[in-house]
């Protein structure tokens, strides 16, 4: 994370000390030592696994949980929390399956209409949280019931309709050796960095998250904001929707359960501040490939499935432990 | 009787019928839409109104009511226990799995269970008052983390109760049923603990604000890590219940639980923020979604509109009373 560096520049000995004053390990932030150590004990553990078939398939089946975490970093960053992308998760796979219905001519008004859905979702999530005061946890939550319901209502509690050959093909093609859904990640988080570091809204985002009364004082609309960060979150999440389908087989209306916690735990791993104003898409990026990694990991050392959730709850106490202890140090 | 915490606190204020109602309009609301259901689903189905059926609304609330109890300690406080329902499912499957259809295991096994929840309880008040964790971090890592020993320590239904337990979950005293006798004996001993005692009164002064409730003396890190242990607590006492239920452990009975029992509390206007609601809030939330499930079983409903009508609920009520309080808070 950022915070290291940032924390440095602000130290009144900064100019004097210089980079010497800090020991080598701690110029490069944390979560990279982490991704680095994982990655070699992976590939100690198992010597042939770093061939690239592997690798792109880990980053495939792992695509859609990064679109969902960079979403959930909006939000988180804005200061609040969204629940309701798990279930946006079953209620669109649901939706784009039952509309597209195995068949390539309905792609072109189905895709639409199920980005359109996840949109306005965002939408009432935030109208809600902002209009309404609803806190966010609970407004999220309510949406989260809503949608799960509506998954079960639209579908029946059955799989219904299906995704063509096509759909598929689109899921497994590659260019130059790396998926096709790999280049869309690239480019969203570069657009989502980009548009989170060099544009006014995306300072906006960070402002309010920081400080909302004084972000309203400068002239920020922070309501605007605010609706804004659900809307991508909802959008993102549709999109990673989307594109988890195309690479699956088989669907049902609890592929999103947890999906949220997860997406969570991520950013919070990427060394984002629960609360808003610290954070950004690159850490959480890098939450990402770390939590991936330590799946693969757990998965090559053959240890049960169950035993996930586990290592995920230690992982994030650590992950919390280690920030505050840079922060400590470099204060 | 309503609201007597805030009673205690604002007790210069005068008591008249209208403040009582104007401060208390969530707490108001919730129970006449409790009752509002519960008529119009007895004028669409007689059964409705049957006795039996009357206890079997209050049956649906024990497992619920146990957990939200615990969880307004924590939210009147100003944080909340996302854990809970990996404590129910961790804690069904410890009980059940100790006494193996062995009597002379009973108090062995009840000691193990509780033990187990009081030292989640400790783990998630220790890290949010001495580590200073975010609450929501805090447990939403123990939750994981007890789901998971949950999983490793059986991933299926496992252990055996016997006859002597399974009276706590089907035993009746003259004509109530024992599990609501707990829940009403809990019920009543939380809502003295809060509104009569010293504890109490802390706990709603560490939710309005830690820092005034510090310096007017509250032991801020007692009160955090003593809310978290009784949550705990209660929700190893929702894990015994459905372990008696049941009548084996199950590693997936709680899940889902930690929201609906946040949910449950702040239906009738119990900020989530801390430091204001009281107990008969939650008793209302609790009745109300326990009537839904009722009503809509009665009428032949399809569980799915059951889920979308519960989530309009929670984001209606809270907009509502928020609304209507002027909080504008955060």
């Amino acid at each position: 994370m950022n915070t290291a560096r940032f924390n440095r520049s602000k130290t009144p000995t900064a100019g004097s000390d210089g980079i010497r004053g800090v020991p080598f390990f701690r110029l490069i932030p944390l979560q990279w030592w982490t991704l680095l150590l994982l990655m070699l004990v992976v590939i100690v553990v198992n010597p042939n696994f770093y061939i690239p078939n592997n690798l792109t398939y880990m980053l495939r089946q792992a695509t859609p949980a990064a679109l969902l975490a960079i979403g959930e970093t909006f939000v988180i960053l804005s200061g609040g929390f969204d629940l309701s992308i798990g279930s946006i998760v079953s209620f669109i796979a649901a939706l784009a399956s039952g509309t597209i219905a195995g068949r390539v001519a309905h792609l072109a008004w189905a895709l639409p209409i199920c980005v359109l859905v996840g949109s306005v979702i965002g939408l009432v999530n935030g109208v809600v949280v902002t209009k309404l005061k609803v806190p966010s946890f609970l407004a999220t939550l309510g949406m989260m019931i809503i949608l799960q319901g509506a998954a079960l209502l639209y579908t029946g509690g059955m799989p219904k309709g299906g995704f063509p050959e096509e759909f598929r093909d689109f899921g497994l093609g590659k260019f130059i050796g790396i998926p096709y859904i790999v280049y869309i990640l690239v480019a969203i988080v570069v657009f989502s960095q980009l548009l989170l570091r060099k544009t006014k809204l995306g300072r906006s985002i960070l402002a309010v998250g920081g400080n909302d009364v004084a972000s309203n004082l400068m002239g920020i609309r922070v309501d605007g904001v605010r609706i804004f960060c659900f809307f991508m979150s909802s959008l993102l999440s549709t999109v990673g929707t989307l594109l988890m389908v195309t690479t699956f087989r088989v669907w049902d209306t609890t592929m999103g359960i947890d999906m949220e916690f997860e997406a969570i735990t991520m950013v919070i791993v990427g060394g984002a501040a629960i609360g808003g104003g610290k954070g950004s898409i690159v850490s959480t990026i890098l939450g990402w490939l770390i939590m991936t990694v330590l799946f693969t990991l757990l998965n090559v050392l053959g240890f049960p499935q169950s035993g996930r959730l586990l290592v995920q709850g230690l992982v994030i106490l650590l992950a919390v432990f280690a920030n505050v202890e840079t922060r400590k140090v470099t204060r | 009787m309503i609201g007597m915490g805030e009673g205690k606190i604002n007790r210069h204020h005068e008591w008249t019928i209208r403040r009582l109602i104007g401060a208390h309009s969530g707490v108001f609301m919730v129970y006449i839409i409790v009752v509002v259901t519960f008529i119009v689903g007895g004028l669409i189905d007689r059964e409705v109104f049957l006795f039996a059926n009357v206890i079997t609304i209050l049956h649906h609330m024990t497992g619920l009511g146990l957990i939200s109890v615990g969880q307004t300690f924590c939210i009147l406080a100003g944080t909340f226990d996302l854990s809970v329902g990996s404590v129910i499912s961790l804690t069904s499957l410890t009980f059940a799995g100790t006494i193996m259809g062995r009597s002379e295991m009973i108090l062995i096994a009840f000691a193990f269970t509780f033990a187990v929840g009081v030292c989640v309880g400790l783990i998630n008040g220790v890290l949010i008052a001495k580590a200073r964790i975010n609450p929501f971090i805090t447990t939403l890592a123990t939750m994981l983390i007890a789901q998971g020993v949950a999983f490793l320590y059986h991933s299926g239904p496992y252990g055996k109760i016997t006859p002597e337990v399974k009276w706590i979950g089907y035993g009746t005293i003259g004509f109530l049923p024992v599990p609501i006798l707990i829940f009403i004996t809990v019920f009543i001993i939380c809502l003295v603990v809060l509104t009569k005692t010293r504890f109490g009164l802390h706990v709603y002064a560490l939710g309005g604000g830690v820092e005034p409730a510090r310096l007017s003396g509250v032991k801020i890190n007692l009160i955090r890590v003593s809310t978290h242990v009784i949550c705990s607590v209660l929700a190893s006492g929702a894990g015994v219940y459905f372990a008696a239920r049941m009548g084996t452990g199950d590693p997936y009975c709680g899940v889902g639980y930690q929201l609906e029992s946040i949910a449950a509390v702040c239906i009738a206007g119990t900020s989530l923020y801390g430091g204001r609601g009281s107990l008969w809030g939650t008793l209302g939330g609790v009745l109300l979604l326990a009537m839904i499930s009722n009503t809509f079983n009665h009428l032949n409903l399809p569980t799915m509109s059951q889920l979308i009508l519960r989530g309009i609920i929670i984001i209606v009520a809270v907009a509502v009373y928020t609304v209507r309080s002027k909080d504008f808070g955060k």
